[in-house]
């Protein structure tokens, strides 16, 4: 039989329907699925803050010195170790393998001297010659090759005499350094510590002063200072060894102290266990130690492998149980310690926020932190030293929750306070990242925004929809509409090259303009009143509405006109008098030039919905109104209004949305200085002007770079939140009217 | 009675505030583009020349200028503010500030953009050093056959010897071989050639004697144009003002972006426009008929239709951020890793650049097309699908035949309004692509012709920048003012044409139920 080419056809037509529905559908999830991954591509690049930074095991090796590794320091890119071993000093790579790279040979008489400089492309040591001649050394490899060179040297021989030689031989020496300054020092027994505090390359000769009644010293020679301990109390003192400030007396007696490599901070354990943390600040020109908080013994010490000890019999029982040597990052506020029970704690070196702990089996000597590497130093059998290597992981996580959205103390700063400062000054000057600026930058732009947009879009909205004729506002609401239509970049650019000189210039008549505008008001309705009488005032209300326009503007611009005069005559009579009247004033330019702006920009999107809401207030309610005797007025306070607040609450919320995520306006008027303040007149940066400066310039995976997209996040969140909140309580109202 | 005249009074009160608000509104619309289009217009229109003087106690200063034929004395006002620090203790010494209109002064237009000013003083060719001003024609004709002349043999002639030598040194060729020495015969021989023509350029070219009487020479290789700025003819002002029209729209910014034209930056909006179009257009009308035709009618498609309408108002930044991350970073840097691998780590597609912009504006304008579509789409009566299902349509046809086509308006507004929000959006353009300068045009002649992966000029970028980086002096911003023109006059339009569009549907509807 021969099939029907009609059924034929159909069955294709049918064919081509199915499949031209699976096309559809596929498209449609597929737009709804880019949303989605938008949505997600954002929280996901947030996400990353989250997560705890992790110190994972990379590698292990074994290096054999006779001699034991002295300093361990930084050369360029490579982590090299010092050993000081048959009259040579030998560097040993430590990062590419452990080898001897290269040997300098010294008087085989001679001792050597730590260096302590922090140095980031040179290592230094210094040698202690038989002749008392200090000899100060750095190793580079700058050219591709170990080199070493002379930094300087200083003779020491005078300052010790001749009976006291015995007594100053066979000191285990060591030297601070900060550019040229250095102090150099060493205990001479229990009680008593030698400084010798010099200028390198100066003429001033070395200084040798003996401080008594010491246990310990640790040499800040930043600030030409020295912190002493004896017992268990600190005192910080000046380079003449006058006494600047006495810490409280609350300490352990072999108390640990350890500085951070820019000698900002300073940990020291207490009585309990738990380190505190002292910043240097500088306070009158003196540098003075303000505690700045602690790090939680339960959290940094404990290792559930080891005995349980009450915080008094370690106290007691061994001093070696606290913390033995911190490291820092250059650039992150990561800072790794190692306790004496062999437990690595990670921390948040801004925050003191304890980040993580990885617990290790074994005894270890030293560790040294370079490049997101951790280098852990052991020496399980002489000669033999075991190199182990962590890396770490989710280095986004070091940023703390705490960090972004509290006060925070760095160091350097005289109390905690909010700072977003991207891109530091100086080495082991972190980047400061705190949300706080950002987000009230946004919330008082967007606050000035509405102070202008809702009077006037309201006032706009309520005109057009009540007061005038269908007519007129068929011609008025599409003209306001046209302002949101003019891009952003254009009222953002009228504004900065234009508006911004002109405010500066005539603040004092725009102001006067601001304080005369009631008073026009008032005298335009009691005009108002005579027009209205006339006949055909509904016919011709576009032609008020055009001659009240330039009216007003005439008027505006005289009474301007009048304030600039004013303004003359008294800046020659009182010229002192008045620039000081307005020199707080002035500042408030930007906060001006922002409202108008943003104000405008922002004022008809809330002016439609508005109109649209009034406009759409059944006539049967206000005729109802009416009937009952109430004025024009009266109906629409009590009656219009009334019914469509919902609608005005969601138009403004609208509109603050816009404002809030409005970015060219922001961006080219404002001075665009995070400041967490909420003061109206002080400068602003807001989110999306931040991103739109920020996000191009930081790098990929960095911590700056998920921060970023947190803010992006905040910004979708608060705007889709709004909006959603918004378009329910419309749907409610639209709801209750069908009812 | 008093209560009715106070009811009447506050009543006129209301009244008159609201309609003040909406005076407010309606004069920053037109103060506005009154001043853009006024500000902008003085970059066409011809100025006039000023011959400024700057009397102190002792001496004086001259200087001719260019002003605003609509403000004049605030040039007065503008050198009166340069000397109030200086003379700040000292107000009677305070140099006195004059302008006269400079009658018989020439402005002279370099190539480059340069403008000069000054009283003619000679015109000299190699073999005369006193011409007339008469001559400036035909001694430009002769200036500009030589000028093609060197222009042919550096581009033609010596190009190719230099290809040719280069070949020589990568295959190893020994510095004393025969083929060498020829080369380098013909490069000498034309190398004198070229640089005979280029001191004959060098040796015709135009005085000025400038207002402090010092002399400028300008060579006429270099002249665009001269002419007598006070004694133009309507004309010839005319002409002036369709010339500077043209170089508007054809020519690249010059002197720090402060004459030329913005030819580039209009060619990569309409491009970046126009690649946006083809990817949000089909996605946007397919979307929108997805939600209005197939998508089940229930809580979770409200939901949908909820969250579409806002991801409108989510910041035009946010989609910036994830074009950077997303398309730039993500599927950049894949593209650079499978197809680029041998340039990496200088990326190819890995960094910002038009095709991404592109992809960052359609989707976020996505959302535009889809809720005016859709909108469009509603708006078709139901009774017109029964109708073409009791045909015997199947759902596909009713949509291809008759939903579609009625829905057209509507769906082409979308498409409008999204056209017009990308022109003048400025944010994640920034972000994804657009720069103040790109001196490559996207489009050349160098395979594959269409560079979908460089950096672009946009209009909106182009304002933005130059209310930062170029002189705030109204004088020198006026090219800033003709893009602000430019833009509003080509955001307005899309805008009205949307807005007549979606009138006329609605009347066609209210008229057909």
């Amino acid at each position: 039989m021969q099939p029907n080419p009609q059924a034929r056809a159909d069955k294709i037509r049918f064919r081509v329907d199915a499949i031209a529905k699976h096309v559809v559908t596929v498209f449609g999830l597929l737009v709804l699925a880019l949303f989605m991954l938008l949505i997600l591509h954002i929280l996901g690049n947030a996400f990353p803050l989250l997560k705890t930074p992790k110190l994972q095991f990379d590698s292990r090796n074994t290096v054999s010195s006779p001699s034991p590794f002295l300093s361990i320091q930084q050369m360029g890119d490579e982590v090299v170790a010092l050993s000081f071993d048959k009259c040579q000093v030998q560097v040993h790579s430590v990062s590419t393998g452990g080898g001897v790279s290269e040997g300098f040979k010294h008087p085989c008489n001679a001792e050597f001297v730590e260096i302590n400089a922090n140095h980031g492309y040179a290592t230094h040591y210094g040698i202690l010659r038989e002749d008392a001649l200090v000899e100060l050394y750095s190793i580079n490899n700058l050219s591709g090759k170990v080199q070493r060179s002379l930094l300087g040297s200083f003779s020491i021989a005078a300052l010790i005499k001749g009976d006291e030689q015995t007594r100053f031989a066979n000191l285990a020496w060591q030297i601070d350094m900060y550019q040229n300054t250095l102090m150099m020092h060493a205990r001479l027994d229990d009680n008593e510590v030698a400084l010798i505090t010099h200028k390198l390359n100066t003429l001033s000769p070395p200084q040798l002063r003996v401080i008594e009644q010491v246990h310990s010293l640790t040499a800040l020679p930043r600030f030409e200072q020295v912190l002493v301990g004896f017992d268990g109390s600190f005192t910080l003192l000046d380079k003449n060894l006058t006494n600047i400030q006495s810490l409280p007396n609350h300490f352990g007696i072999n108390a640990h102290v350890l500085i951070s490599p820019n000698q900002r901070s300073v940990y020291i354990q207490n009585k309990n266990f738990d380190i505190e943390v002292w910043h240097s600040n500088n306070v009158s020109g003196q540098f003075l130690l303000t505690h700045a908080g602690y790090l939680d013994s339960e959290t940094v010490q404990k290792n559930p492998s080891s005995k349980e000890l009450t915080p008094s019999e370690k106290l007691g029982e061994d001093a070696q149980q606290g913390i033995q040597q911190i490291v820092f990052d250059r650039q992150k506020m990561l800072a790794i310690a190692l306790n004496g029970d062999y437990a690595l704690t990670m921390f948040n070196s801004a925050t003191q926020e304890h980040l993580n702990t990885l617990f290790i089996d074994e005894p270890i000597q030293q560790i040294h932190w370079h490049n997101q590497q951790l280098y852990l130093f052991s020496e399980h059998r002489t000669g033999q030293i075991e190199i182990a290597r962590y890396t770490l992981q989710n280095a986004a996580g070091i940023t703390t929750w705490n960090s972004l959205f509290n006060e925070v103390q760095y160091s350097g700063y005289q109390d905690a306070q909010y700072i977003w400062q991207t891109s530091q000054s100086a080495e082991y000057a972190q980047a400061k990242f705190s949300l706080i600026p950002l987000i009230i930058g946004s919330l008082k732009a967007s606050v000035l925004a509405l102070f202008v947009a809702i009077p006037l879009s309201l006032g706009a909205a309520i005109y057009t929809a009540y007061f005038a004729t269908a007519k007129l506002r068929a011609w008025v609401k599409p003209s306001i509409e046209m302002i949101e239509a003019i891009p952003s970049v254009i009222i953002g650019f009228i504004a900065a090259i234009w508006l911004a000189p002109f405010a500066e210039r005539s603040l004092f008549a725009l102001l006067g303009m601001l304080v005369c505008l009631p008073f026009i008001v008032l005298g335009f309705a009691a005009l108002q009143g005579l027009v209205k009488r006339s006949e055909n005032y509904q016919q011709k209300q576009g032609l008020y509405l055009l001659l009240t326009s330039f009216a007003f503007l005439a008027l505006l611009a005289g009474v301007f006109q009048l304030f600039v005069l004013l303004q003359g005559l008294f800046s020659t009579t009182q010229a002192g008098l008045l620039s000081g009247m307005f020199v707080d004033i002035t500042l408030s330019k930007t906060t001006i030039v922002v409202a108008l702006a943003l104000g405008i920009a922002v004022a008809p999107t809330i002016y439609s919905l508005v109109d649209d809401a009034l406009f759409e207030v059944p006539d049967g309610v206000k005729q109802a109104a009416f009937a009952l005797g109430a004025t024009e007025l009266q109906t629409l306070v009590k009656v219009v209004l009334v019914v469509a607040l919902p609608s005005i609450i969601s138009a403004i919320m609208l509109g603050l949305g816009r404002a809030f995520g409005e970015t060219m306006i922001v961006l080219m008027v404002t001075g665009n200085t995070p400041i967490a303040n909420w003061d109206l007149l002080s400068g602003l940066r807001s989110l999306t002007s931040n991103l739109t400066i920020e996000l191009q310039e930081s790098s990929i995976g960095s911590a700056h770079y998920h921060i970023l997209f947190l803010t992006a996040a905040i910004l979708f969140a608060f705007t889709f939140i709004i909006n959603t909140i918004a378009s329910f309580l419309k749907r409610k109202l639209q709801g209750d009217k069908h009812v | 009675m008093f209560d009715k005249a106070y009811f009447n009074y506050r009543q006129s009160l209301s009244e008159i505030t609201t309609m003040l608000c909406v005076s407010s509104l309606l004069i920053f619309l037109v103060a506005m583009v009154l001043f853009i289009g006024v500000k902008g217009a003085q970059y066409f229109l011809p100025q006039s020349a000023y011959k400024i003087t700057v009397s102190f106690a002792d001496n004086r200063q001259e200087v001719f200028y260019q002003g605003s034929n609509f403000a004049p004395e605030d040039l007065i006002s503008d050198y009166e503010s340069r000397y109030r620090g200086q003379f700040l203790s000292q107000p009677e010494n305070k140099p006195k500030v004059e302008l006269t209109i400079a009658e018989d002064v020439y402005q002279l237009v370099s190539k480059s953009g340069r403008v000069h000013f000054g009283e003619f003083y000679a015109l000299s060719s190699p073999n005369n050093t006193a011409l007339s001003l008469s001559e400036l024609d035909s001694l430009k004709n002769t200036v500009d056959l030589l000028h093609s002349n060197l222009h042919e043999v550096q581009q033609g002639k010596l190009r190719d010897i230099h290809r040719r030598i280069a070949a020589l040194n990568n295959t190893g060729v020994s510095s004393d071989a025969p083929a060498r020495a020829l080369q380098m015969q013909a490069f000498v021989r034309w190398q004198q050639y070229a640089s005979e023509l280029e001191s004959q350029i060098a040796q015709y070219s135009i005085s000025l004697k400038q207002a402090d009487g010092t002399l400028i020479e300008i060579g006429l290789n270099d002249v665009d144009f001269l002419h007598q700025p006070n004694q133009l003819s309507a004309w010839s002002k005319l002409t002036f003002t369709l010339g500077k029209v043209w170089q508007f729209i054809s020519d690249k910014p010059k002197q720090a972006s402060t004459t030329g034209g913005v030819f580039p930056a209009i060619f990569g909006t309409i491009l970046m426009v126009l690649l946006m179009s083809v990817v949000v257009a089909p996605f946007g009308i397919i979307a929108a008929i997805y939600l209005h035709e197939y998508a089940p009618d229930n809580r979770l498609s409200q939901l949908i239709r909820i969250g579409i309408s806002n991801m409108a108002a989510v910041p035009s930044v946010v989609y910036g951020v994830f074009g950077l991350g997303f398309f730039v970073y993500a599927m950049g840097g894949s593209i650079d890793a499978l197809f680029y691998s041998q340039t990496l780590p200088s990326p190819t597609f890995g960094t910002p650049g038009l095709l991404w912009a592109s992809l960052t504006m359609g989707l976020l304008t996505l959302p535009v097309v889809i809720v005016s579509a859709e909108e469009g789409l509603q708006r078709v009566p139901q009774g017109l699908r029964a109708g073409s299902y009791a045909l015997g349509a199947t759902k596909f046809e009713t949509i291809m035949r008759v939903v579609v086509p009625m829905a057209s308006p509507g769906m082409l507004t979308g498409i409008i309004l999204a056209i017009a929000r990308a022109a003048g959006e400025v944010a994640p353009l920034i972000l994804v692509g657009a720069v103040k300068f790109a001196p490559n045009l996207p489009v050349d002649a160098e395979f594959p012709f269409v560079h979908l992966e460089r950096q672009f000029m946009h209009l909106g970028v182009f304002i933005y920048d130059g209310a930062f980086h170029n002189q705030t002096q109204s004088q020198s911003a006026s090219l800033m003012f003709a893009s602000c023109m430019l833009l509003l006059i080509i955001v307005f339009l899309l805008n009205i044409s949307a807005i007549l569009i979606r009138h006329r549907l609605r009347y066609k509807y209210e008229t057909a139920s």
